[in-house]
C-alpha cells in the first residue's frame, strides 16, 4: 500500500482508532498489528504492471519463521557454551554457527534468487561474451517481492545480535512477528534494528498528545515531500529525460540530474518521514534515516546522512566484522571499500549500479585518505605517490569513458583529465571552517552526488551511455522555453534551497508553530495537502523509488 | 580520528563499534487511562479530513476534488478485492504478459545492436544486364519471425520490393534508397535508425545518406554520423515559414546560412555496427545572387570553394568521391557574401539500402506544404528515393481541425511529394499518445481518429499503411510502454525511449520484409529491376543524374573555386 493514497487514509484511521483502543490489552494490540501489517503488506493498490499477488506474503512469513527459530535454536546452543566440557562447548558453538548459516542462507537466498538472478546470469553470458565464448542465457521472469531487501535485512539483523550474544532471543512469537512485519515500516523502511524496536513491545505503547503532534506533522512534512517535491518534479521533467537522453541538451540533461537528485531526496525522506509519523501515532518510535544529507561537507559524511538506517546496518554488519578500522590501511581500505560496494549493490543489480558503487566506494575510500594523510609541503619525495596516484585516477576514469561508456576518446581524456584536476583541487583545499571554505565542501560534494545520480537513476547502461555524452556534449542549446513550466522551477529552486536550510527551522520552529494548532486546522492542513497532491498528481501518487530494492 | 559522537562532520565508517546487550523479558503492563487531551487534537484533525473529503461527495459541484470515484478508480485495496475478489486479475495479469512480451523484444534488440559488429560487404554482382531476371527466393532465417502487424495495401510497394531485390541480389549500383520524414516521433534517429540497422544488415550497407548541415534542434540526430558544429549556422526550419518568400528549405526541411565563418565537420561512424564506411559524398546548397563561398574539405585533401554566385535563386550540388573507408568532411561558410545549404549526403557504391531520416520536430503535417514544389521535386529527383514514408500526426492532435480538413492536408502533402516522379509511399501511423486519467494512463481520443484518417488517405493515394497505434497494443497502450523496466514509452506519454524506438523499429522491418518475401515469391522469373529506374534500359538512359555518374562542372571562369578544385572533386550541375 503507498502512504499517499486514498487506500492508505481508509486504512490508517480505523487502524489508529482500534490500536489505540487496545492500548491496554497488549497481546490483543500486538496480534491487531500483526494482522494490519499483513493486509497493508498484501492490500496494494492497482499499479501498472500490477504488483505481486497477495501470497507473496507466505515469504514474509517463512522469513518471519526461518529468524524466529534460528535465533532460539542458537540461544539454546549458547546455553551449552556455558560449563560444559571442551568437547560440548566446541559442538555448541558449530551448532550456533550452523544455525547462523541457515539464517543467512535462507534470507539471503531469497534475495539473491529474487533480486540479483537475472542480473548474474546477463553478466555471465556478458562476461563470457567478452571472452569470445557465446552463452545464451534464460532471463526469468521473477517478481521481486515488495519490501524484500527491507524485511531480509531486519530479520538477519535480529539473528546476528543474537549469535553475537548482544540480543535475547524473542520469546514471544507475535511480538517477533510484529517486529518484522510492523506496517509504517515494512516496504520501504527505515530499516529497524530488533534491539531498538523489540523491548518497545515489552512495554505499554507511548501515546501522549506531544507523540500525537509529533506525529501528525511529521506525516504532513513526508507528504509534502514525497508528492509536491519528489512526483510532481518526476513527473513533469525528470522521468521525460531520463527516458530518452538523446532528444535534450546538455543543460537540460544536467538540470534533470539535479532534479533528480531533489526528487530521490523528497522521495524516501518523505516516505521515512511519514514511516515515523505513523509509528508515533501508534506509540513507538523507530530511527531517522535522514540527516539533510547534501548539507554534507565530505562523501563519508554523506553517507552518514544518506539513508541512515542502511549504511549503518553495513557498517555494523559488513564493516566492523570484517576489521573496521584496525589492520593495515590496505586492509582498512578493502574493508572500506567493500562495504560501501555493498551498500551501492544493495540498491539494484545491473551494470550501472556496478558502476555507481565503485565510484562511491572509491570516492570514499579517498575521502578516507585525504581525512587521514599527513599534510605539509610538497617536495620531490612525497610527489612522486601524487603523480602515480592522479595518473591512476586518470588512466581508470579514460578507461570508463571509452571502453564502458562509450566516449569517443578525446571527450573520454576531457573527463580523465577533469577527474584529475578535482583529485588535486579536493585535496588540496584547505582544512579551515571559513564559511566559503564549507561552502566549497558542500557544493562539491553535491555535485558528486549528483553527477554520480546518472547511473543510479537511468534505466540501464545504454541510458547511463547517452546521458554522460548528452552531458559531455556541452551544446549550445541552452534550456528550451516552455520545457519546464514555472511551478516546476518553482518547485526545483525551492526544494533545493529549502534543503540548505538549517535542520532546526523545520524541527523546532516549524514544529513549535504547528503544535500550537487546534485540530481543526490541522485537519484542513491535511485536506488541502491532499488536495493539492490530487490536483498536481492527477495520475495519482507513485510507488517510493525504494520500493523497487 | 573522530567518531560521530563528537564530530557532526565525521564519515560512516570513521567510528568503532559500539558493543550493547539488551535482554528482551517483562510484559507491556497496561498504562491505564490515557491523560485526558491525549487525543484531543489527532481525533479532531481526523474528523476535519473526514468532513472535507464527505463534503465533496455531498456537495456535487466539488466533484472534481474527490480522491476517489466509482467506475473510474480502481477499487481500493484493489490487489486484494479488485484482484482476488472481482475477478480483474486475469485481465490486468494478460496486460502483463503482453507487456512482457514487448519487453523482452526490447531487450533482444538492444543486445542484438550491442553485439552487432560491423556489416561485412558482399560480394558484388556484375551490373545487370538487359533480360536478367529474379531467381527464386532463397529462404532467409529471419522469414519465421513473428510478424507482429502486416502492412496495410502491400500491393503498392512492389518497386520499391523490386528495388530491395536488385540491392540484395547484390547488383553493382543497386542502391535503395527510403526517405523517412516524419514528426518528432522519428526523432533523434530513434526509429529511423533501427530500421537501417535491419535493413542494411540484411540487404547491405550503402551508407548514411541525406544529413543535414547542422543541428536545428537538440533532437537531431543520424545514429553513427560524427558532426561538430565548430561555428554554428543560422538555421531556418520548415515549421517556422521562415523562407516563406522562396520556399526553398532543402530536402531536410531546414536552411543553413552563413556570411562567413559557420563550419560543420562530419565524419563516418567510428563504432557500431553500420555507417563506418564511405566513398560518396555530396553538399548540397544554394546558388543564389550576391553568394559567397563555400569550403569543402574531405579529410586532409586541399579544401575546395564553391562559389555560390547565381543570378538567381537554384539548386546545386557538389560530389566528391574517395576510396571506401573512414573519412570526414567539413563545410565551412568563406565569406563573400551569404551561402545557403542544406546538406551533405554520405553513400557508398556498395549494394545495399540507405535509409535517410528526415525529422521535423514539432511539425503539423501541413508543414510539409511550406516547401516550394518545383525546388522539392528538383531535391527529390536528385536524391531518387525509392520509397517514401510518412509519419506525421502526433502534433496534430493538438489542434482544433477537423478530420476532413487533415484528410485534405495530409492528401496535398502526400501528392506534393509523389509529384517529383512515380513514388511508392508508406503512411506509418502515430504512436499512442496517451493522458492521465485519475489513475490510470489512457489513450488520447483523438488518436483513433487520426489513425483513421491516415489510413483513409493512404489507401486513396495508393500509399502503404503501417498501424503503428496498433502495432504497440492499441489503447491504453503507451501507459503500459511508460510504466515497463525498461521504459519503453517516454514520460510526456508521447514518445517513445531508445527501447521504445527499437521496439517499433523492429515491427516496421519485419512488417516491410514480409511483404518483400511474398514478392520475391510471387516474381521469381519477372525482370531484375535496379533501384530508381524501371528497368535496365531505363536505368541505362537515366544514369546521368545518378550521384555515381554526375559530370563535374568548371567553377565560374577566373573565379578562386576554380584553382581550388582537386582531381576527383567537381560541383554540380543541378
Amino acid at each position: 500500500m503507498l502512504f499517499v493514497s486514498f487506500d492508505f487514509l481508509l486504512f490508517i484511521i480505523p487502524v489508529l482508532l482500534l490500536a489505540w483502543a487496545l492500548a491496554n490489552v497488549s497481546a490483543l494490540r500486538v496480534l491487531f498489528l500483526i494482522a494490519a501489517s499483513y493486509f497493508f503488506y498484501m492490500a496494494g493498490p492497482h499499479t501498472d504492471p500490477i504488483q505481486p499477488p497477495w501470497y507473496f506474503v507466505g515469504l514474509l512469513l517463512l522469513s518471519t519463521v526461518l529468524d524466529y527459530v534460528c535465533s532460539h535454536r542458537i540461544a539454546a546452543q549458547q546455553r551449552r557454551l556455558v560449563g560444559g566440557d571442551s568437547g560440548t562447548r566446541a559442538q555448541a558453538r558449530r551448532a550456533c554457527n550452523a544455525w547462523l548459516g541457515v539464517s543467512l542462507v535462507g534470507n539471503l537466498g531469497l534475495l539473491g534468487y529474487f533480486k540479483y538472478t537475472n542480473f548474474f546470469l546477463g553478466a555471465f553470458s556478458d562476461i563470457a561474451g567478452a571472452l569470445g565464448m557465446e552463452v545464451v542465457v534464460p532471463h526469468l521472469r521473477l517478481l521481486l517481492p515488495i519490501g524484500i531487501s527491507f524485511y531480509t535485512f531486519q530479520t538477519l539483523s535480529y539473528t546476528i545480535d543474537v549469535w553475537r550474544g548482544r540480543l535475547t532471543p524473542e520469546p514471544s512469537f507475535a511480538r517477533f512477528a510484529l517486529f518484522v512485519v510492523f506496517f509504517p515500516q515494512l516496504v520501504a523502511g527505515p530499516i529497524v534494528r530488533a534491539h531498538e524496536f523489540l523491548p518497545q513491545l515489552h512495554r505499554p505503547p507511548r501515546l501522549s498528545a506531544a507523540n500525537m503532534s509529533q506525529g501528525m506533522y511529521r506525516i504532513l512534512c513526508g507528504v509534502l515531500k514525497k508528492a509536491v517535491l519528489g512526483d510532481f518534479i518526476a513527473a513533469q521533467f525528470t522521468d521525460a529525460v531520463f527516458a530518452a537522453p538523446d532528444t535534450y541538451t546538455s543543460l537540460e540533461i544536467l538540470l534533470a540530474l539535479y532534479a533528480f537528485t531533489l526528487q530521490l531526496y523528497a522521495d524516501f525522506s518523505g516516505y521515512s518521514d511519514i514511516a515515523i509519523g505513523v509509528a508515533l501515532l501508534l506509540g513507538y518510535t523507530i530511527p531517522e534515516n535522514f540527516d539533510r544529507p547534501y548539507q554534507a561537507q565530505n562523501l563519508g559524511e554523506f553517507w552518514r546522512r544518506w539513508h541512515m538506517t542502511l549504511s549503518t546496518w553495513l557498517r555494523d554488519y559488513v564493516f566492523f566484522p570484517l576489521g573496521g578500522s584496525r589492520g593495515s590501511p590496505g586492509r582498512v581500505y578493502f574493508n572500506l571499500w567493500l562495504t560501501m560496494f555493498l551498500v551501492g549493490m544493495w540498491h539494484g543489480a545491473s551494470w550501472n549500479f556496478i558502476i555507481y558503487s565503485n565510484v562511491h566506494a572509491l570516492a570514499m575510500v579517498f575521502n578516507r585518505w585525504h581525512r587521514g594523510r599527513k599534510r605539509g609541503p610538497i617536495t620531490l619525495a612525497n610527489s612522486a605517490p601524487w603523480v602515480v596516484g592522479v595518473l591512476l585516477l586518470a588512466a581508470a576514469v579514460f578507461g570508463l569513458g571509452v571502453d564502458v561508456l562509450h566516449l569517443p576518446t578525446g571527450t573520454a581524456a576531457g573527463l580523465a583529465g577533469f577527474a584529475a584536476a578535482m583529485f588535486v583541487i579536493v585535496a588540496k583545499l584547505p582544512e579551515t571552517k571559513a564559511w566559503w571554505n564549507v561552502a566549497l565542501h558542500v557544493a562539491l560534494t553535491f555535485h558528486f552526488t549528483v553527477l554520480s545520480r546518472v547511473f543510479f537513476r537511468a534505466d540501464d547502461l545504454e541510458t547511463s551511455r547517452a546521458m554522460v555524452a548528452g552531458l559531455l556534449r556541452f551544446d549550445a542549446h541552452g534550456v528550451r522555453p516552455g520545457l519546464m513550466s514555472p511551478l516546476a522551477w518553482a518547485l526545483l529552486i525551492g526544494g533545493i534551497g529549502y534543503h540548505l536550510t538549517p535542520k532546526r527551522w523545520v524541527d523546532e520552529v516549524g514544529y513549535k508553530l504547528f503544535r500550537a494548532l487546534p485540530g481543526p486546522v490541522i485537519g484542513l492542513l491535511f485536506a488541502a495537502a491532499a488536495l493539492a497532491v490530487h490536483l498536481l498528481l492527477s495520475g495519482g501518487p507513485r510507488a517510493n523509488i525504494y520500493f523497487q530494492f | 580520528m573522530t567518531t560521530p559522537a563528537n564530530d557532526q562532520h565525521a564519515g560512516l565508517l570513521d567510528g568503532e563499534d559500539h558493543k550493547f546487550r539488551v535482554e528482551l523479558r517483562g510484559s507491556a503492563d497496561p498504562n491505564g487511562p490515557y491523560p485526558r487531551g491525549t487525543f484531543r487534537q489527532i481525533v479532531t484533525a481526523m474528523l476535519t479530513v473526514v468532513m472535507a473529503i464527505g463534503l465533496t461527495y455531498v456537495v456535487p459541484r466539488w466533484h472534481w476534488a474527490r480522491p476517489w470515484t466509482p467506475d473510474m478508480d480502481y477499487v481500493p485495496f484493489w490487489n486484494l478485492i479488485g484482484r482476488e475478489l472481482l475477478g480483474e486479475g486475469e485481465a490486468a495479469e494478460q496486460v502483463n504478459v503482453e507487456l512482457a512480451q514487448v519487453q523482452e523484444l526490447a531487450r533482444v534488440e538492444v543486445e542484438a545492436e550491442d553485439k552487432a559488429e560491423a556489416f561485412v560487404d558482399r560480394a558484388v554482382r556484375t551490373p545487370v544486364e538487359v533480360g536478367e531476371r529474379l531467381p527464386a527466393y532463397v529462404d532467409h532465417p529471419e522469414d519465421t519471425e513473428r510478424v507482429e502487424l502486416a502492412l496495410e495495401n502491400v500491393e503498392t510497394l512492389d518497386s520499391f520490393y523490386a528495388a530491395l531485390a536488385a540491392s540484395e541480389l547484390g547488383y553493382a549500383g543497386a542502391i535503395t534508397r527510403v526517405m523517412h520524414y516524419g514528426d518528432s516521433a522519428i526523432g533523434n534517429d530513434g526509429i529511423p535508425g533501427a530500421i537501417r540497422m535491419k535493413m542494411q544488415a540484411r540487404f547491405g550497407d550503402s551508407g548514411h545518406g541525406f544529413h543535414l548541415l547542422g543541428q536545428p534542434n537538440a533532437s537531431y540526430r543520424h545514429q553513427g554520423v560524427r558532426f561538430s558544429e565548430k561555428s554554428p549556422w543560422n538555421h531556418c526550419f520548415i515549421i517556422f515559414g521562415c523562407r516563406e518568400k522562396d520556399g526553398h528549405y532543402g530536402l531536410g526541411g531546414t536552411t543553413f546560412e552563413s556570411v562567413g565563418g559557420a563550419e560543420i565537420e562530419l565524419s563516418t561512424a567510428n563504432k557500431g555496427a553500420m555507417g563506418r564506411k564511405a566513398s560518396h559524398f555530396e553538399v548540397w546548397y544554394a546558388g543564389m545572387p550576391k553568394g559567397g563561398n563555400l569550403k569543402v574539405q574531405l579529410d586532409a585533401q586541399e579544401p575546395v570553394v564553391l562559389a555560390t554566385a547565381a543570378e538567381q535563386l537554384e539548386d546545386r550540388w557538389y560530389a566528391v568521391d574517395a576510396e571506401d573507408g573512414e573519412h570526414s568532411l567539413t563545410v565551412r561558410a568563406a565569406g563573400g557574401g551569404k551561402v545557403r545549404a542544406y546538406g551533405v549526403v554520405m553513400e557508398r557504391a556498395t549494394p545495399g539500402v540507405v535509409w535517410d531520416e528526415m525529422s521535423q520536430i514539432g511539425a503539423l503535417t501541413r508543414r510539409m506544404s511550406n516547401f516550394n514544389a518545383e525546388h522539392l521535386h528538383s531535391q527529390i529527383r536528385r536524391r531518387d528515393p525509392d520509397l517514401v514514408v510518412f509519419m506525421f500526426g502526433g502534433n496534430d492532435m493538438n489542434t482544433q481541425g477537423t478530420m476532413a480538413k487533415y484528410r485534405e492536408e495530409f492528401t496535398e502533402v502526400i501528392r506534393l511529394f509523389r509529384a517529383a516522379k512515380p513514388l511508392p509511399c508508406l503512411v506509418m501511423a502515430p504512436l499512442d499518445h496517451g493522458e492521465r486519467d485519475g489513475a490510470r494512463i489512457v489513450t488520447r481520443p483523438i488518436v483513433s481518429k487520426i489513425v483513421n484518417a491516415q489510413r483513409e488517405v493512404a489507401k486513396a493515394e495508393g500509399c502503404a499503411f503501417f498501424d503503428t497505434f496498433a502495432a504497440m497494443g492499441g489503447d491504453g497502450s503507451m501507459g503500459r510502454w511508460v510504466r515497463s523496466s525498461p521504459a519503453l514509452g517516454s514520460g510526456d506519454l508521447s514518445h517513445l525511449t531508445h527501447h521504445g524506438h527499437k521496439v517499433v523499429g523492429g515491427m516496421l522491418y519485419r512488417s516491410l520484409v514480409a511483404g518483400y518475401v511474398d514478392y520475391r515469391k510471387k516474381n521469381v522469373g519477372a525482370p531484375v529491376v535496379l533501384p530508381g529506374v524501371k528497368d535496365v534500359a531505363v536505368k541505362a538512359a537515366s544514369e546521368a543524374v545518378k550521384p555515381e555518374a554526375v559530370k563535374p562542372e568548371a567553377a565560374a571562369p577566373g573565379s578562386a573555386a576554380a584553382a581550388a578544385q582537386g582531381p576527383v572533386a567537381a560541383p554540380v550541375e543541378p
